[in-house]
Order: C-alpha cells, then structure tokens, then sequence
C-alpha cells in the first residue's frame, strides 16, 4: 500500500527549477492500478519519483511530509532498500539500461539485490516464458528496436519481482504494436496482484487496464477519476485538461477548409535502393512528395522509415537518383536545401544563444531571425542558452534554425513522442501555418497529430511502400482502422550481416567442401606454377656463367620444367572443375529456393509481380548471377592466388623490383578507383536515363497503334527524341570525366614492364643484381601483367554478385500469407465477412464489409466496374490477406484454416482459364488427381463439353497444345466447370462467368452452371442482371461499401442504385437497330 | 513531518565517491578515450603528426575532463578517467600502465590542493593529467635500451647506432612539452567553453 | 553494431582470467625475447588459440598477415646489395611488427571472445575494487552509445553546413573544435543523467555487495593453457638468450 502523507517537494540545488508538487495526499491499495494524467509539468513524473525514492534522495529538492510504501518510509530509506519493493520503467528506452546484453540486462536488478546466481536463473527463466521474451534473449539491446527495449525494461523489473510497479510515460517512444504488447505485459503485471502506477500521456491503451485516473494540475490533485466517468470525457473537456484521447475511435480530422489539391512535386525519387551493414533495406521504385504538403510516414519497426528519411535528405548513403524539384541533387546538395529534426535535438544545438542558433552559419538579418522566434513563439527565451529549454522548445529552435536557412523540406523524425496534448496541438498548428512555404515529412506513431495537420500518408513496409494517399475522408477511414486494428508481432529482425563470400557460401550448402577442395588445388597449382622458373634461373645461370648447356647437365632442369608444369595444369584443372561443380550447385540453390520462396507467397501477390517480372528473375537474373558465379569468381580467385605466388617469388628474386612493381600496381589501381569514385555521382544518373529510355521506347512503340489511328501525336516523338538527348549527354557526362583517369591508367600503368625493365637494368648496371635473377624477374613480370587484370576483373564483379543476389532475395521477400495449421472441422459451409477492409496497391478497394453467406444459399455480388465485386471473390479464396476485420469460413477465421484445407473447401472460378500442356483428360482431372477416367468424362459431360471434345482428333486424350488454341472462349469456361464439378467443394465462387456465352451454347452453360451449383453455398458475381434475380441474397456495392442488401423485389423497393442498374438492363434488351428512315 | 533541505551543499559534505558519481566518470571516460582515439587515429598515419598528438589531444579532450571533474567533485574523478586511459591505451607496456595511473594520482593531489573549490586548481591539474598522453611512447624509450642491445647483437653497430640518434633524450623532453602546451591551449577553449555554455545552461 | 565479440562457437572455452594471463605472458615475453624463431612460433600459438576460441576465419587472416611479414623479412635479410637505409627501414617496421604481434593478438582475443558480462564477473572474482568495476562496466556500455551520438552530430552538421574537411579544421580550428564538442557533450550528458537516475532507482549502491549472474570458472583447459603458456614462456626467453649469448634486460 502506497500512502502520502501531505507530502510536498520542488526541485532545488543545482538543476532547480523550484517546480513541484504540493500537498500530496494519496493512497494507493495493493493490487490497485493507477494512471496519473495532466499537462505536461502538471507533476506526474514527480509524484513517481517520490514512490520510488528518487526525489528526494537523486533529485535534490525541498521536502515536506513523507510517502510510505508498507512499512518503509521511502523518503527516508535509500534507494537500494527502496527498490526492493518499487520497480521502476523510465520513458526512454534507449537510456534506462546498464548492460550491453538483455540476458544481462535482465539479472540486473537482481544482482544489485545480492540474489545468488542459481535463483536469479530461475527467475530469469519465469520471466522469460511470462513475458514471452524467447526471441529476445541472449542479444545485443543495441540492435532491438524501441519497443523491444521497452520489453527488456519491463522484464528486468519483473525479475525482481517487487510489490509496485511504477512507469514514467512507458509508451512514449513506441510504435502501435509496441504500445498493444506493453498493454498485454501491464495486464499480466496486473493479474498477479501487483501495484501499478503510471504516470501517461497516452490514455487509451490504459482504459480496460486502469482502476482509477488521477488528474493534476499544477501540482496539486485536482480529481480523481473512475474508468467510466474519464470515457464520458468529450473531447472538449478533454482538451481542456490537456488530456489525449481515450478512445482512437473517436479520431476525427480537424480542419476542414478547402484542401487546394496538391499536385506539383518537390521531390522525386526513383529506384532507391539503400542498404546498411551490407543489407538491403529499401527497395522502392518511385516516390513523389507534392509540394507544401505535410506526409506523414508510417509503418512497424524495422520498415526502413529512418533509412527513408535519411536517404531523401542526403546523410544517408543510397543508390538511386532523388531530384528536388526537377532537378537531380547530389546527397550533399540535397542535405544543404533540406533538414532533419532528430528525435534527440540536443545532437543539433550548437551555440550557447536562441538567437545565435538561429542566425548561425546563414545570412539572415537579426529581424529577420527575431521575427522567425516569434512565429515560434520562442520571443521570451531569446538569449537563453538552448540547453537549459524544455524540450518542445529544443524541438521549435532547430525548426527555427531550419527556418532561417531557407530550407525548402523539412523532415521530423517522432516529434511527439514526449509532447502532451498540448504540445502536440501547437506542433500540428506550427506545421499547417508553415505549410505555405515549406513540406513537411513526419515519421510518426501519433495518430493523434496526424489526424491534426497531414496532408499525406506515406505507408512503409519492410522497406517498400505499401500505399501513398492523401488525408481525404477516405484516407482518414484508413488510418484510422490502421490505428486501431489490433496487431501485436515483433517485426524487426535480426539482421545478420554477410558478406559477398557468406553470402554466396550460405547457397553453396554442403558442396563448401568443394570449394575447399578448389582452393587447395589451385594453391598447390599456383605453386607448382612457380617451380619451372626454378629450373629456368638454373639453366640461366649456367648460360650467363659462361659455361656450355649440354643436353646432359641440363636434363634435371628440363625435367622440373617440364614435371612441374604439367603438375600445374593437372591441379589448376582439378581445382577448376571442384570450383565449377560448386558454383553450378549453388546456382541450383539458388534457385531451388526462389522457387520454395515462391511457392510460399499468396496468389494474390504473384498475380501482382505478373508473370514478366516474374520469368525476369528466375531467367534473367539469375542467368546474370551464373557467368559471375561460376567463371569469374573461381577463375578470378585462382589468378589471385597465382598473381599473388608469383609475386612472392619475385619478391625472393629481388625485393627491389618487386616493391617497384608493387608500386607501379597500386598506382594503377589508384587511378581506376578514383576514376570509379569521380564518376559515382555522374553514374546514378546515366543509370537513371537509360531506364528513362527505356521506358520512353516501350511507350512510343506500344503508343504507335494508337497514334496512328488518330493520326495525334500526343508529344510521344518529342518525349523519345529528348530521353535519348538525354541519354547521351548523362552517358557523355560521365565518361568525360573518366577520360583522363582512363587515359592515364591505360597508359601509364597497364604494363609494369615499362618501368621495370629498365629499373632492372640499370641495377644490374650498378652491380645490385645479377644478370640472371634480372632475367628471372622479367620472365616473372611477363606472368604476373594478365594474371593481375582478370584479378581486378574479380574484384569488380564481387559487389554485382552481392547486389544480383540481394535484389533477388528481396523481390520475393514480402510478407506471406497468414494461414494456420487447425484442422478445419467441416461443420457448415458458410462466409461471413465482418468490417473487412482491404487495400491492392495503395488504393483501399474494400471499405468496411460486411455480410454473411448462408450455406446452401446462392448470394450475388454486383455493381459497377471497380466496386469491389472481384476483390471479395479473391479474399475468399485467400489470394491476398484483407487488411483489417475478419473472414470466416465456416465459423473459422480464414487466418486459421490451412490452404490446403481452404482449397478444399473453396471452388474459384474465373473466367481465365489456364490449361498445362497435358491431354485434356489430364487437365480436367487437375479438378481432384485421384478421379477416375469415368468420373472424369461424367463431370465433362454434366459440363457440356463432352461433345466438342468427341469432335477433336484425339479426343479426351488430344494434347492441349496447339488444341488449345482452337478452343473458344465458351467451350474452355465449360472445360473450367468439369473442373468444379469433379472437384465437388461445397462452397463455389463464380467470378464473371457467364462473359464467354454465346447465343449458341447459352442453354449448355446455364445447364452447367446449373449442375454446378447445386446444393451448394454459392457466391455469384454477374453483370447479367437477369440471371441473377432469383439469388437468394443480392448483395450491391459501390466503390467499395455496401449500398444494399436482401432479395430481387426488396431490393426494387428499396435501393435506387439497384433500380438504375436493373433498368437500364432491361432497358437494353429491348433496344434493336432499326435502319434510320430518311426523308 | 518536518520540513527536510537536501541540497547540494548538504551532499557535498559526504567525499566518497558514490554510485552516482562512479557512473558519471565512466562515461565521462568514454567520451574522453573516443575523442582522444579519433584525434590519434585521424593523425597516425602521419609520423610527424603521430608524435604529436599529446598536443592535439590535449587541444580537443581538456574540456572533456574539466567536465567531468566539475561534476563530481570528489577525489576520485581524474583517477577514474585515468585508470580507463591507462588500460586502453598502455596496456601492453606495463611501465607504461604503471606511469600512466602515478600521473593520474599526481593530477588527483593537485586537486586536492585546491579543496575542491579553487577553478585554478582544477585547470592546473589537466596539465599533470595530459602527460599521460607520453606514457605510450615510454616504451620506446625504456625500451631503447634493450632495443639497442638487441640491434647489436642483429645487424650492425652502424644500425645501433642509427636508432640511438632517432631516439635520444630529446623526444621525451619534447613530447612533454607538447603535452603541457597542449594543455594549456586545450583549458584556455576548455574554461572559454565551459563559461560560455555549460555554466550558462546550468548544468555545472 | 556488433561492438563486442562472444565466445559462443568456440571449440573451448576458456576464463576471462586466463585471457588477462596470456596478454600479460605475451608483454613478458616481448621484452624478454630476442630471437625470431621464438617470437614467431609464439604467435602461430597465439593463432591456434584464437581459432580455438571462435574465430577461425579471423585466426587464418593474421596467420596469413604473419606469414606474409615474415618472408619478407627473411628475403630482406637474404638479399644482396641492397641501399643500406631502405634494408634497414623495412627491417625496423618488421621488427615492430613481431614485436606487436603477440600483444594485439591476445588482445583481439581478450575483446572478441569475451562478453562484457564475463568481464566484469572475472573483474569481481578477482576482487577489483567495486569503484573500479562500476565505471568500466559503464564505459563499456557508453562507447556505442558515444559513437552513436557523434554519428548523429555529424549528420546535424551537414544540414548546418559545418564542414569536417581538414581544410576547414585548419583554417578555422577553435569554432570546429566548439562544434564537435558542444552538441556531443549535451547530448551525451542527458542520456548519462538518465542512465545514473535510473540505475540507482533499480538498486545499484556501491556499498552493497553485488552477486553475479554470469559465472566463470576456472577449469582444465585453462590449467592447460597456464602450463602452455608458462612453459613457451620459458622456451622463448632461454632459448633467446642462450642462442643469443644473453644480454642485460
């Protein structure tokens, strides 16, 4: 039990402000939980210090009364006594812990308490299932991510196992599934009887969780308040108090005045691929900002938001070209027009005056930055030191320093994350009034404050972007369910970092041994390689000493040269085929787990890569990956290693040289590196114009037809002459910078036999060296020069490997299809959507359906083109994965039922027909494999294609090749239904098929389509309205909501959209040509 | 309950260094060792540079140090960051160790002198405090000797002889010098800084 | 940033204490050990045990390193003819080398093998006082957190415009001076505050004896390796002075 005693403190001593708490008389029962809320300064952090000892025994300060925790005076008592009863979880996750690992972090609070090690394993243990930290144990906390942090916090605290429990603002810096699984760990807490006290900004996670709700105000306890009495709250009462929402429901967007659309861009980025510590991390194609506008970056942990924002403001290192209006900008041009905010300001103050931060390093006048303050509303603090402010106004002196420069585009990184209401209402204004001039991009968890001043959502998934849409009334439906959806995964992942070599290793699998192999063959290769020129110098010297060469005294040289040079090729060859053998398996490892990847990933989500990007990565890619993999990677190896011999030895033949040589090499090497640095820059926009060009040719030549046929020319011959201007001038660009180091490298440096020949000679001539090792080491200076170039060749290729690899990794790397492992009890066979939202490509498809399918029934789905009719079908068979609501097959959430379960259970017909170049026996009976060939033809023939297939060549066994091709339209949608009717599923999806009927087969496929459904939950999307009449349910939707419900007659009456469709069916109908009769 | 004053006064009283103050001098510490390896790091490629970088770093870590002795002012503080110094940078040179942690003492008891209140005291005491930057070389100088006796015995008188003059006396008076007068240069930014910003901000 | 190693795949594990013994045998026997053989051997045992301990890979490169240093010095010394001053120059840079090797590698393999929590248990066992422990377990934690700070510092100043070149730092060396420091030394002073609040706050006193979670025991590959050590110790620096006559030292 926590009581106080008419306690008072205000901070004094040193950091004094004289603020504080007066009069506290507060008791807390055991097992209580406990929210203090108020403005920011209202003393809420000061009340927690003052239960767990910290005012006044660390923070220094006048003290008056006492606080007791059971029996301990905690105003008296040291802080180690205290804590032994009072846990505490301070606001910032990346400063509250003492060690560097979390198993570490974990004991900590125990081995201050003297616990022996063997409890403190078991405790770690008990904390370890309770608070399901497995993933996180045993790891460095600099790599977890806030929230992770925060967790590893919490668990520390509950080794120690003590009554209270006390939080100062926990949920400050986490994200929306971070504050879900602090929520879940509190209720946890909170079972087991604990104490809890947290002192929050944030209410509305603690609404079920909290027994009471303190209220203060400058200082003082103003009120105390139940769970229901803080939910009747308004929003005005409660911004009044300074307090946050307490339910994210109620998110309403503010401002309403007439949005100009936003459509002029200021900043473009194409193909932007970062990558740190050697990972990819984005991957995003095309990104446009509208100018003046406030977007807001949202997404999980570990999506790459930072990255992002880094990158597009020029201190993060990336490939790609980002263009500020129009024009693209070098990473440094870039940091110069724009700014970041840090999440930690202090980083950014440098100067020991407000005003002289401002003016600091710009030509602004001192009016000029005066007039900047006031807008900010810094006037009063103009000459304090910027350390001594608060942090809000830390945050507005940056942006006052931003201001001043003249920046076009400023980036925040967590603005809010400590602001109360307050404070986040003045920041959403400041940026809505400073939307004139400047955009803004916020990272930002706070729904709060983006409902307030956003203009854009930019939503970011592992490191793509998964939608781009602007704050309309749509999107404010959007993040609003994006906000309270419920979610609670751990994202970030554990990065590990390979390089090129692991990387490629990690494929290569159980043939590494191979590639040992390969090495040990080529070295030993490389050595024997160097031997022959042994006998060589012997033969030499003999030769320059004078004497006569017989065939006789000079048959052991022959022979060394002759042994050990076939010993050479023998090993180079044998190491070459192990290395080979390697690269062509890991090839097939690769590619073996593409495909497992691939197999893996929703249909929804191939449907979207399309079959072209697709066969790219298989074919294209990796073929590119195979020539480096296999030829140049061990072959270059190898001349490594062999350059490198044959150096050593010519090192041992005379240092002089060889350090010559050595020289002359790294010079040459020198120049092609900065000949490749210089060009860096320059690069990225050749790379850039040729996709340019590309894309302009694809355009004009697919556009041709069309601009024929209306004779318009629409600008497409101008757009294709410029692109290819374009494209030489960025290509000329940057080879005329190279030029020179091209010159000089090919030159001067290509061959090291220019310089060392006559070096040699003129030591020989200085009596340094002997004829004969000067005629060795010209010998070994012929064997080095090629040896070295296809090195370098090597070199160059490592970082193209790496990158082929990385991409393709990534392209399939999205998220997969969330389906269980129950086995799924068939009790009924219906569906039922419930708030289903669901967006394809950025743009929400379905907003917020529901209905419920009866099994047996026939339900239609109809309305115009793009209303959500096809969607629907594919959510129930599990193509995509809906954002938020849930789906239910047969009482069971569709996230539960395993595909393969699913796919019996569902039938999904479309009007797209795929047939495999089998007979069609075989194809039908792709329906259910274990059919018989008599299933088989009964199913054809309740489908009503049996006749046609009699007719063909071959007849059931005509293999469908060429076949295939003759086939209508009419007679594959019949093809299609045998499939269905041998498969049998109880529920049947018909998605448009009735678009292939012709007058001719009209009652054969309503006879199929007949047989089919019978007996059956049927879900039916038609545009043939009269077909669909007698549907026991008639579902219509328009853009994405539905708009009715219920049976053809109910339906007439009720909703008029449904009437307008109906009429102007019928309505056609009777429309015939008539021959216009002219007077 | 009556009314309790705990202030700084109060707490200054105690001069033993406590948890508190033991955890602001080890980070103190790591921001001196950081600072003081990217000044070393960013010359040592240089010779010229390399031998002397206890003037550079005695330029850019005075007001690191200043610092974190302002801020605990306890006997104990310049000891802390010197022990760190120590163990990163002559552990391998146990002369070297040894010299590195008496300059460290040497700088305490110049504070002491002060009572803990007097500035002057305070900056007097980095100048001692800086001379550890010449501890890692001492090897080469303790070492010189046997150094010598070894190249003999190696190659030739000639070669001896030609180390001896490198390494003479002078260096080592040299270096001191460096390091002193980089000191001084360093607590003129370091008093002009700590004035201008951390007093002002009230931290210190 | 994978700042400090572990020594979770080695073949053997060995007690941080007798890591501080080898580093200590490697600085005795640098003084005391005048022959190239001797040196030389010692470090490929160094070698061996680095990959012992976990890191192969890392064993192989600095064998490669030594192996690469060493031809070059025996050719040197081989060669004939050559300037006197540039023989000289480069035998000096090989020497310092061999001289290093020892040291740096048992240092590398103090600092990539060991977790800091082993560490400070060793420190503990070997009854440091606990007002040396606390800092240097906190100077271990702050170092990452530093050079995180100056990351951030250093981006801050490309948006102000505050160049890092040499150029300017010569040019203008007292203003680059207030720039690197002031942000970094505020910055890293309120995450320091908040770290000593709340450490006290969860129990740490100096006055009270702390338990460790981390155990490390001496065990039989240690004994192994003391006795290894002691004797190399004694074959290099006899076998020095009795192959090179002895000297003074």
């Amino acid at each position: 039990m926590i009581r106080f005693e008419d306690a008072s403190f205000h901070y004094g001593g040193e950091n004094g402000t004289g603020e504080g708490v007066d009069h506290i008389n507060l008791t807390i029962c055991d097992g209580e939980v406990v929210v203090l809320c108020g403005a920011s300064g209202c003393g809420k952090t000061t009340i927690t210090r003052m239960i767990n000892g910290l005012a006044p025994k660390y923070y220094k300060g006048m003290m008056e009364g006492a606080v007791w925790v059971n029996d301990i005076c905690v105003t008296e008592s040291e802080l180690s006594e205290t804590s032994r009863l009072v846990g505490s979880v301070f606001q910032n996750p990346k400063s509250q812990f003492f060690n560097i690992d979390t198993t570490g972090e974990l004991a900590f609070g125990c081995e201050n308490q003297g616990v022996p090690g063997e409890m403190i394993g078991e405790r770690l243990k008990k904390t370890e299932t309770e608070m399901r930290l497995g993933p996180l144990m045993g790891r460095n906390i600099f790599e977890l991510s806030g929230g992770e942090k925060q967790q590893i916090a919490c668990g520390s605290v509950y080794t120690t196992d003590p009554m209270v429990y006390v939080l100062d603002e926990p949920s400050s810096n986490l994200d929306r599934k971070a504050i879900q699984r602090l929520h879940d760990i509190l209720m946890k807490i909170k079972k087991e009887g604990k104490t809890i006290v947290i002192s929050e900004h944030r209410l509305y996670y603690l609404m079920d969780l909290a027994d009471r709700f303190i209220y203060l105000e400058d200082g003082i306890i103003q009120k105390s308040y139940s769970n229901k009495e803080i939910a009747e709250l308004t929003d005005r009462d409660l911004a009044e108090k300074g307090l946050r929402l307490t339910d994210l429901s109620e998110l309403k967007r503010e401002y309403d005045k007439n949005e100009k659309l936003l459509r002029e861009p200021i900043l473009e980025a194409v193909d932007l691929n970062c990558a740190k510590g050697g990972n990819q991390i984005l991957d995003i194609a095309r990104l446009i900002l509208p100018k003046n506008s406030v977007t807001a970056i949202i997404g999980d942990n570990g999506s790459g938001k930072s990255t992002l924002s880094e990158a597009l403001c020029g201190i993060g290192s990336c490939d790609g070209s980002i263009a500020y209006d129009g024009v693209y900008l070098s990473a440094k041009e870039r940091a110069e027009r724009s700014f970041m905010v840090m999440q930690d300001v202090n980083r950014q103050l440098f100067s020991d005056s407000v005003i002289e931060e401002v003016m600091m390093n710009t030509s602004v006048t001192r009016e000029k930055a005066e007039q900047i303050l006031e807008k900010l509303g810094l006037k009063e603090v103009i000459d304090r030191h910027p350390a001594s402010l608060s942090g809000g106004q830390k945050q507005r002196v940056a942006i006052a320093s931003a201001l001043s420069a003249g920046k076009e585009i400023i980036f925040y990184d967590e603005p809010t994350s400590g602001l109360d209401r307050g404070g986040m209402e003045r920041f959403g204004n400041l940026l809505k009034d400073m939307g004139e001039e400047i955009t803004s991009v916020i990272i930002t968890h706070d729904p709060e404050l983006i409902l307030r001043c956003c203009t854009h959502i930019l939503h970011i998934e592992n490191g793509r972007i998964q939608a781009f849409y602007p704050l309309n009334e749509d999107g404010v439906t959007r993040i609003r369910s994006y906000f309270t959806s419920e979610n609670d995964e751990n994202t970030s992942k554990t990065r590990k970092k390979y390089g090129v070599m692991g990387r490629v290793l990690k494929y290569t699998g159980k043939w590494k041994k191979y590639v040992f192999a390969a090495l040990v063959f080529m070295i030993a290769g490389a050595l024997c390689g160097i031997v022959p020129y042994l006998g060589i110098y012997d033969l030499l010297c003999k030769i320059v000493g004078g004497g006569t060469v017989t065939l006789e005294n000079s048959m052991v040289d022959i022979g060394i040269v002759l042994g050990f040079g076939i010993l050479n090729a023998v090993f180079y060859t044998i190491g070459l085929q192990f290395s080979h053998r390697a690269a062509y398996h890991t090839l097939e490892n690769i590619r073996i787990s593409l495909q497992e990847k691939l197999d893996n990933q929703p249909i929804g989500t191939i449907h979207d890569l399309g079959i072209g990007s697709i066969k790219k990565l298989f074919n294209d890619d990796i073929e590119s990956v195979e020539v480096m993999l296999a030829h140049v990677i061990p072959e270059g190896l190898s001349d490594i290693l062999v350059g490198g011999a044959v150096f050593l030895a010519l090192i041992a033949v005379d240092w002089q040289m060889g350090l010559f040589s050595i020289i002359i090499l790294l010079f040459g090497i020198g120049a092609s590196r900065q000949m490749y640095e210089v060009g860096m820059d320059r690069m990225g926009s050749y790379f850039a114009s040729a996709k340019r060009l590309n894309n302009t040719i694809i355009e004009y030549v697919s556009g041709m037809e069309v601009v024929r046929i209306f004779n318009r020319d629409a600008g497409s011959e101008e757009r294709f002459e410029k692109s290819v201007y374009d494209y030489r001038d960025f290509g000329l660009a940057w080879y005329k910078v190279c030029w020179p180091w091209m010159a000089l490298y090919g030159g001067l440096f290509a061959n090291i036999i220019l310089y060392s020949l006559p070096l040699g000679a003129f030591l020989v001539l200085m009596g340094h060296l002997t004829m004969t090792r000067y005629i060795l080491a010209l010998c070994l200076s012929f064997a080095l020069s090629p040896v070295l170039i296809s090195a370098l060749a090597l070199i160059g290729t490592l970082p193209r490997v790496d990158y082929k690899i990385q991409s393709v990794e990534k392209a399939l790397d999205r998220p997969l299809l969330k389906c269980g492992n129950e086995p799924f009890d068939v009790h009924e066979h219906s569906i039922e959507f419930e708030n289903v939202r669901f967006a394809y490509k950025g743009d929400e498809a379905l907003k917020g359906i529901s209905f419920k399918a009866k099994e047996g029934e026939m339900t239609a789905l109809i309305g115009a083109s793009g209303s959500g009719k096809s969607t629907i079908a594919r959510l129930i068979a599990h193509y995509y994965d809906h954002d938020s609501g849930v789906i239910r097959i047969g009482g069971h959430d569709i996230r539960q039922i395993s595909l393969s379960d699913l796919e019996k259970e569902v039938a999904y017909v479309s009007q797209e027909l795929f047939l495999f170049n089998k007979s069609i026996l075989e194809n039908i009976r792709i329906g259910r494999q274990d059919a018989s060939d008599e299933e088989v033809k009964a199913a054809a023939i309740k489908a009503g294609c049996d006749e046609f297939i009699r007719e063909l060549d071959g007849g059931y066994d005509t293999i469908v090749g060429t076949a295939g091709n003759k086939l209508s339209g009419g007679q594959k949608q019949r093809i299609a239904f045998a499939r269905v009717l041998l498969k049998d599923a109880p529920i049947i999806v018909l998605d448009e098929v009735t678009a292939f009927i012709d007058p001719e087969n009209e009652k054969k496929m309503n006879d199929a389509i007949q047989e089919i459904i019978r007996d059956k939950t049927v879900i039916v999307i038609a545009h043939k309205l009269s077909s669909i009449a007698k549907a026991d349910k008639i579902i219509v939707l328009d853009k994405g909501s539905i708009v009715g419900t219920g049976k053809h007659k109910d339906l007439m009456k009720h909703c008029e959209m449904y009437r307008t469709l109906w009429n102007a069916a019928t309505e056609s109908r009777n429309w015939t040509l008539r021959r216009q009769q002219y007077k | 309950m009556a009314k309790k004053e705990i202030t700084a006064a109060s707490e200054g009283k105690a001069k033993k260094l406590g948890t508190k103050d033991l955890i602001f001098a080890g980070a103190f510490g790591a921001i001196y060792i950081v600072l003081m390896l990217m000044v070393v790091m960013s010359c040592g490629v240089i010779p010229i540079l390399y031998v002397s970088t206890p003037f550079l770093v005695g330029i850019v870590c005075a007001t690191v140090y200043e610092l974190c002795i302002l801020k605990v002012r306890k006997f104990g503080a310049a000891l802390i960051l010197g022990i760190l110094f120590a163990i990163t940078t002559s552990s391998a040179y146990l002369p070297g160790l040894i010299l590195a942690i008496v300059v460290a003492v040497l700088a305490e008891i110049v504070i002491l002198m002060g009572k803990y209140r007097s500035k002057k005291m305070f900056l007097l005491s980095y100048v001692v405090f800086n001379l550890n930057m010449v501890c890692p070389f001492t090897n080469l100088y303790f070492n010189r000797e046997s150094f010598i006796a070894m190249a003999t015995e190696y190659y030739s008188k000639e070669y001896a002889d030609g180390v001896a003059k490198l390494a003479n006396g002078a260096l080592p008076v040299l270096q001191i010098l460096l390091a002193v007068s980089g000191a001084a240069i360093g607590l003129l930014i370091a008093s002009k800084l700590i004035k201008k910003h951390f007093e002002k901000a009230g931290i210190v | 940033m994978d700042f400090y190693g572990s020594d979770e795949r080695g073949l053997i594990k060995l007690d941080p204490r007798t890591k501080f013994f080898i580093f200590l045998a490697s600085g005795i026997m640098t003084f005391r050990s005048y022959s190239d053989v001797g040196t030389a051997l010692y470090s490929v045992l160094l070698c061996i045990i680095f990959a012992l301990c976990g890191k192969p890979i890392q064993a192989l490169k600095a064998s490669l390193l030594l192996g690469l240093v060493l031809f070059f010095r025996v050719v040197l010394q081989n060669s004939q003819g050559a300037p006197e001053v540039i023989v000289l120059l480069i035998t000096a840079l090989t020497t310092v080398f061999m001289f290093g090797f020892p040291t740096v590698m048992s240092l590398l393999l103090i600092v990539k093998t060991t977790r800091i929590s082993q560490f400070l248990s060793a420190f503990q066992a070997m009854h440091f006082p606990v007002k040396v422990i606390i800092p240097i377990a906190v100077f271990f934690r702050f170092l990452p957190t530093v050079t995180d700070e100056w990351n951030g510092v250093r981006k801050a100043m490309a948006f102000r415009g505050i160049s890092l070149r040499p150029v300017q730092i010569i040019l203008n060396p007292w203003k680059t001076i207030e720039y690197i420091l002031i942000p970094m030394l505020f910055s890293s002073m309120a995450v320091m505050e908040e770290l000593a609040s709340a450490t006290m706050a969860r129990g740490m006193d100096v006055d009270i004896k702390r338990t460790s979670y981390e155990q490390v025991k001496f065990g039989i590959t240690d004994l192994v390796m003391v006795i290894l050590l002691i004797g190399a110790i004694i074959f290099t620096t006899i076998l020095g002075n009795s192959v090179k006559g002895g000297t003074v030292l």
